[in-house]
């Protein structure tokens, strides 16, 4: 072995040496230690009970079904933000790629008779031309009109579904793909947690390379990428291909778990795209970790308001029946509160904490800007490009 | 009143959780109220108050002290669907537990309430939390397709029986028939399911068609899921009778503008508006009535079936014909009036179909459970296929499980004689009397109360 492949196994195995991580990188690490331990721990007998009682569920075997469910979500947050948060062109209809993928896959299983496994590539594959579709389109427009565009797209998909009903199903949905793994619990929640895993390093490696480095330049300054001789058309193309690719794949494999199915309502509703942007915001656009803590977050939390049962005075409704509304409120309030996301926040927290002065080079250590020295974070930046648009468009600049 | 879902019940029987079986064998399980209780002891206590024996598969052997069904509404709060569903559940578990004969050795019978939201989603985690964390021993009620269809996984994988009252999508019994073994758990109690739908339709319009006068038809259903196998059937049957259909109309979902198609019925001259609707109900009833368009109107309306439906439209629904389980009028059994009153008196209002159906599910399978002695799904599955139970809609049978509409519920249309086995949808019209609207039954003849009567304007 050369003395050059030696040294870099040396820094691999440095890189990868949990001693020699910062401290938040710890805690995730510590955070998926226990993710993965959670069937095992409810096997004892008082750490089981601890495991229990903070399930979003009031049975294990429930809370399994419901973490696996919201590890979908998580996936589906995370291929949001390697676009959105990296490009800053947002998407509001992201979940056409997770409808492509799900529909596809179901429709190659139930009707062609491919295994799940095989389908679900195909979903893969149709998802990311799906991708190419949007992605085209956001070579010549920019900022809320894109959005408009992807905002449009999953639309028109439902009405297409909904008009060849004898083909999609209609409002009904296509029933019940095979499943993967069957329907166990356990199975399906490390079939899910093993997707997540292999989501999060995937994008996580890719957005702390140069080609994140160039997607995070996209959004600060286009013309700049440009100058400096790179093609934006390239590499926004890729963006939209890859996060297409990667929501298809969370939806192709979430139809196929006891979680999931091929419906509009599950798949495409419009709350669901919302739900995608306040996950990521709220964990932190454009760092891959908070939109993946913020799917969980926003996936969970309802599922934690529905066992309260406590009713209010006045209003005489128990909490479980306002758990929508509740979780509305808490992630206004928290949107407020950290308006770069909670992950910024608590790497900030921790920072000051442990007494430590930041990351290097204006970046967070996660990989995203930091907010106090790299300037306005994804979330300004993001306003100011749209600012600018408005601007333009209504001639702001003449002021 | 409906409950908010907080009353459950499992019992030693079921109430707790198989834990591990799957993942490593391990046979022991945990109890959440019991660990619960055991917290407020001490700590130490906690360590081994969930390490019991059993599992839900274990509620196999006799009928337990407390029995739970599981019932799944749209919001049982406020919407009259879900509320009769709920609140009919309800009610049959107050007679059960007054009742000698029945479930006689049970001490009580807890009813739990989830909400589906009418989503799938929501449907299939409330089914889980039903079964898995409540250990209900039956679950009914459902009232949208899409949902049913997604919970059907579910149902085979907790191999429960569920008795549906509401959804009618014929994919269900579909599933059951193609796969027997594992989809053996579903049945439907009612309506009849979606192709019988339009194929009622068409037969009372056989039946009925020379004294309603209507020799030709303009046929309107909406454009949505449910309507495709009523749709099937009609257009299946409908050409055997004397009846001319002068025109046909699948009409936009969300149509809220009916001008431009009452104009086309006008024109084609057909004597009446034959229709499925549902979501579009009240907008095509009121300009038909408020425009006084020279047609009559009826067929499968289901917002006509509510028993308030005449003051919620202003009395606009008057003189239209609407299929229906039954009505607080037609005594189909000697069961459906005494029903009736009881869910007036308990609830101050009367109720929609889904709450004859409910209160016959577990009525239907508390009967069982009682003959068999057991809850036991598979023994249930069984008496159930066997069981001819008169209840408060009719004859409950079932077909069988080599009939393409596997576990549905016979449907049997007879005019003038109460049919032995299966049953047999009323139709009603909209009638005033004294200010108010009556569901005045028109078919079948042994519980008719009055004669088709046209609108004045037509």
């Amino acid at each position: 072995m050369s003395d050059k492949s030696t040294s870099r196994l040396r820094l691999l195995f440095g890189t990868l040496n949990p001693l020699g991580m910062p401290l938040r990188q710890k805690i995730g690490l510590l955070g998926l230690a226990f993710l993965i331990a959670i069937p095992l721990l409810v096997s004892l007998p008082v750490v089981g009970q601890f495991v229990v009682l903070i399930m979003p569920a009031s049975s294990w075997e429930l809370g399994l079904y419901n973490v696996a469910a919201a590890l979908f979500f998580a996936m589906f947050a995370m291929s949001w933000d390697a676009v959105s948060g990296y490009t800053g062109e947002i998407s509001f209809g992201h979940g056409l790629f997770f409808a492509v993928g799900g529909y596809t896959s179901a429709m190659l299983n139930m009707g062609h008779g491919l295994s799940p496994w095989v389908s679900i590539l195909g979903g893969v594959l149709l998802a990311a031309v799906a991708g190419v579709l949007i992605g085209v389109p956001a070579l010549r427009i920019e900022g809320p009109y894109l959005s408009l565009v992807t905002l449009v797209a999953p639309l028109i998909l439902l009405q297409l579904f909904i008009y060849m009903s004898d083909i999609f199903g209609g409002e009904q949905g296509l029933g019940n793909p095979d499943n993967l793994v069957g329907l166990g619990f356990v199975s399906n929640y490390f079939l899910a947690l093993g997707l997540f895993l292999a989501v999060f390093v995937l994008l996580w490696a890719l957005t702390r390379s140069n080609t994140g480095a160039i997607l995070t330049a996209i959004r600060e300054d286009e013309d700049a990428v440009s100058a400096a001789g790179l093609s934006t058309a390239k590499f926004k193309i890729f963006a939209f291909v890859l996060s297409g690719a990667i929501g298809g794949l969370a939806g192709a494999a979430y139809v196929h778990t006891p979680v999931g199915s091929p419906t509009p309502s599950e798949l495409m509703s419009v709350i669901i795209n919302v739900e995608v942007i306040i996950a990521a915001v709220l964990g932190g656009m454009g760092t891959i970790v908070g939109a993946a803590l913020g799917g969980l977050f926003v996936a969970m939390v309802p599922d934690y308001l529905n066992l309260i049962e406590f009713t209010v005075p006045v209003i005489g409704k128990s909490i479980s029946e306002m758990s929508f509304f509740l979780f509305a409120i808490v992630t206004l309030v928290l949107l407020n509160i950290f308006p770069g996301g909670v992950l910024r926040w608590g790497i900030a927290l921790g920072r000051r904490a442990t007494g430590r002065t930041g990351g290097e080079e204006g970046m967070a250590a996660d990989g995203g800007q930091s907010p106090d020295e790299g300037g306005t974070d994804p979330v300004e930046q993001t306003i100011e490009r749209y600012q600018e648009y408005y601007d333009n468009m209504f001639g702001g600049d003449d002021e | 009143m409906v409950n908010d879902g907080s009353s459950s019940g499992a019992g030693d029987a079921n109430g707790s959780e198989e834990l591990g079986s799957e993942y490593n064998g391990n046979k022991r399980r945990i109890d959440r109220r019991r660990f619960l209780q055991a917290a407020g002891v001490g700590a130490a206590a906690t360590g081994f108050a969930g390490c019991l024996g059993g599992g839900p598969s274990e509620q196999s052997e006799g009928i337990p002290s407390e029995v739970t069904v599981g019932v799944l509404a749209p919001a049982p709060e406020n919407n009259p669907i879900g509320a009769s569903i709920a609140n009919s559940a309800e009610l049959a578990a107050s007679h059960l537990e007054d009742n000698d004969e029945l479930l006689s050795g049970v001490d009580s019978v807890n009813v739990s309430i989830k909400n589906t939201e009418e989503s799938p989603q929501t449907g299939r985690q409330r089914y889980r939390e039903l079964t898995l964390d409540e250990g209900a021993h039956m679950t009914t009620g459902v009232f949208t397709s899409e949902v049913l269809l997604q919970l059907m996984d579910p149902i085979s994988q907790q191999q429960t029986v569920h008795m549906t009252t509401g959804a009618a999508t014929p994919e269900a019994s579909k599933q059951v028939h193609e796969e027997y073994d594992k989809y053996k758990y579903h049945f439907r109690t009612g309506p009849v399911n979606g192709y019988h739908l339009g194929q009622n339709m068409v037969d009372f319009l056989g039946a009925k068609g020379s004294d309603l006068g209507w020799d030709s038809v303009a046929l309107l259903v909406e454009d949505y899921e449910w309507t495709n196998p009523v749709q099937r059937a009609i257009d299946d049957h409908i050409g055997d009778l004397d009846v001319e259909v002068a025109m046909e109309q699948r009409y936009a979902s969300g149509t809220e503008n009916f001008g431009p198609i009452y104009d086309n019925v006008e024109q084609s001259g057909a004597d009446a508006a034959f229709v499925a609707m549902a979501h579009t109900g009240t907008p095509a009833i009121v300009q038909w009535a408020r425009d006084q368009r020279p047609f009559e109107f009826g067929g499968i309306h289901v917002l006509s079936q509510l028993p308030s439906y005449y003051e919620q439209t202003g009395g606009a629904c008057g003189y239209t014909i609407t299929q229906n389980t039954a009505t607080p009028q037609s005594e189909l059994t000697d069961k459906t009036l005494d029903y009736v009153e009881a869910f007036n008196d308990a609830n101050d209002s009367y109720p929609v179909y889904t709450g004859y159906i409910t209160y016959d599910a577990v009525m239907q399978w508390a009967n069982v459970v009682t003959e068999r002695e057991t809850v036991n799904a598979d023994e249930v599955v069984t008496g159930l296929e066997e069981s001819s139970y008169t209840g408060t809609a009719g004859s409950l049978d079932y077909y069988g499980p080599d009939h393409e509409y596997a576990h549905d519920i016979m449907y049997n249309f007879s005019p003038d004689t109460r049919p032995e086995e299966g049953v047999n949808p009323v139709f009603q019209q909209w009638r005033e009397g004294d200010g108010t609207g009556s569901q005045e039954v028109l078919h079948p003849s042994y519980v008719s109360s009055t004669d088709y009567e046209a609108p004045p304007w037509v």
